[in-house]
């Protein structure tokens, strides 16, 4: 069993909104992003994987286990969610000791650590701290019961960019071990970027590409040229054209372009931003 | 479970102090008109509303959200209200019994035997157990801001009941050992029928 988790043909419908026959397979040891803009179905796949909701048809495979995450597979799991979700009343200690009594495997000096790393103010109310220390403290909870799958449901949304930068470390980290994995969904693409072997994009409740990121980043790249030369492009090799007075700029596959034009390397927000245009 | 307990312990002494404060004055109240029951008797019911505030705290802050990522099945999760809502149940009806017990001492009247005291407890048992079973798989299944209208019907009825209870029974019968017994049965199996039926809503409930 090599694999964290794998989803096939999963599908949900609400009114207004489909997920549509999902299929995602993360490996252990790696990262995976989920990406897709607000209300592409990144939130409906997280629960779904978590039995929060029910899937109309498809089959969900957590850690080795067949069907959604149940009480006992919830044990290796490490959630935060984008509302974190921890009673506002509880300060670091007490939330702490409610873990202790959930999690057969919390460890307190783990998590002692991780408060101290991400300077959680320990004294203070969940409810009272600010956006980023509440996402801080749901991602220091999730990593201190010896989880091997963390599922962040837009984890990094709300923290300033220091901060983001030293919890996508601590997300890089955690799969040092290769029996655990990462499903990160966000709309702050560039994080994904940064640490993602895998990437996913999502849109409108359909699966536009799942692929290895480094994968991704050889294959496409940005063509700019003339409208002749972009014109005298194979079809088949041009994902999304734009037309200025200065010119063409392509998103294309590499291999299918002439030696001759310069291809430069594409980031996955622009690809994704092109994907999700052409989708349209 | 014992995290989910200890969270709402943590929830009860945070947001709940205010009903200690209202015990005490209802037990003041108590020993100026020591022939009426009612303050005796209401603040058992008032606590045993307390499990609908913590449910209220825990969909305000999503923590019914992040709870159902965490180890608990759908029953424990549910339970876990059900059982703080008998301990605090249970604390209650004892402070309002030893308060009856002070009162007597206080003023110098009879000391209720072990019988009436029984009776007394089993009546306040019944009352508070009456509430929350008939509202928690309302609230469970239509959330509290929807579930509270169930809240205030069950007051009404509660109330109401009671009143007629009073008005109706032949003299002797309503306090009579036997039907206090029968009173406190009747709500113990209400209260895990409401038990049973509010894991059943939530093995349901999409989250």
């Amino acid at each position: 069993m090599n694999e964290a988790l794998s989803i096939r043909g999963l599908t949900r419908t609400f009114p207004g909104f489909r997920l549509d026959g999902l299929d995602l397979t993360l490996p252990k040891g790696c990262i995976m992003g989920l990406v897709g803009e607000n209300g592409a179905g990144k939130s409906t796949t997280i629960k779904l994987i978590l039995g929060m909701l029910r899937a109309e048809a498809g089959e969900i495979s957590v850690l080795g286990r067949t069907g959604p995450a149940d009480s006992v597979g919830k044990e290796e799991l490490g959630v935060v969610l984008d509302e974190v979700g921890l009673p506002e009343c509880l300060n670091v200690g007490q939330v702490g000791k409610v873990m202790a009594g959930s999690y057969k495997n919390w460890e307190p000096e783990t998590y002692r650590r991780l408060v101290e790393r991400l300077d959680i103010p320990r004294d203070t109310e969940f409810g009272k701290l600010s956006r980023g220390n509440k996402m801080k403290l749901g991602i220091a909870v999730a990593m201190s019961h010896r989880a091997k799958l963390l599922i962040l449901d837009e984890a990094t949304s709300g923290l300033d960019p220091v901060v983001r930068d030293e919890v996508v470390d601590m997300i890089a980290e955690f799969t040092r071990d290769e029996d655990r994995a990462v499903l990160l969904s966000s709309h702050i693409v560039s994080d994904l970027e940064k640490i993602c072997d895998y990437v996913a994009f999502l849109h409108k409740g359909r699966l536009l590409l799942c692929q290895e990121k480094d994968e991704l980043l050889s294959e496409y790249g940005i063509l700019r040229c003339t409208p002749e030369q972009a014109d005298a492009l194979d079809p088949a090799a041009v994902l999304h054209r734009k037309d200025t007075a200065w010119g063409s700029e392509a998103i294309v596959r590499r291999g299918a372009v002439p030696d001759s034009l310069t291809v430069s390397p594409v980031t996955i927000e622009e690809l994704f931003i092109y994907m999700v245009k052409e989708a349209k | 479970m014992k995290g989910l307990l200890l969270k709402d312990y943590y929830m009860t002494v945070r947001y709940c102090r205010s009903m200690l404060l209202i015990l005490l004055v209802f037990v003041g109240v108590s020993f100026v008109n020591p022939d009426n029951r009612f303050f005796t008797i209401y603040p058992c019911l008032l606590c045993s509303m307390i499990p609908i505030t913590l449910i209220s705290y825990d969909e305000r802050s999503r923590w019914s959200q992040y709870s159902c990522t965490m180890p608990y099945t759908r029953a424990q999760l549910v339970g876990s209200k059900y059982l703080i809502g008998l301990l605090i149940d249970l604390t209650a009806v004892c402070f309002s019994l030893l308060a009856e017990v002070l009162r007597a001492a206080v003023s110098g009247g009879t000391m209720p035997s072990a019988g009436e005291l029984l009776s007394l407890g089993e009546i306040m048992m019944a009352v508070s157990l009456a509430a929350p079973s008939l509202c928690l798989p309302w609230i469970i299944k239509l959330g509290v801001e929807k579930g509270r209208l169930v809240f205030y019907a069950v007051l009404v009825v509660i109330f109401g009941g009671s009143a007629a209870a009073v008005n109706i029974a032949p003299q002797g019968l309503l306090f009579s050992a036997g039907s206090v017994h029968l009173a406190l049965v009747a709500m113990v199996m209400l209260f895990a029928a409401s038990w049973a039926l509010s894991v059943a809503i939530m093995n349901k409930k999409e989250v």
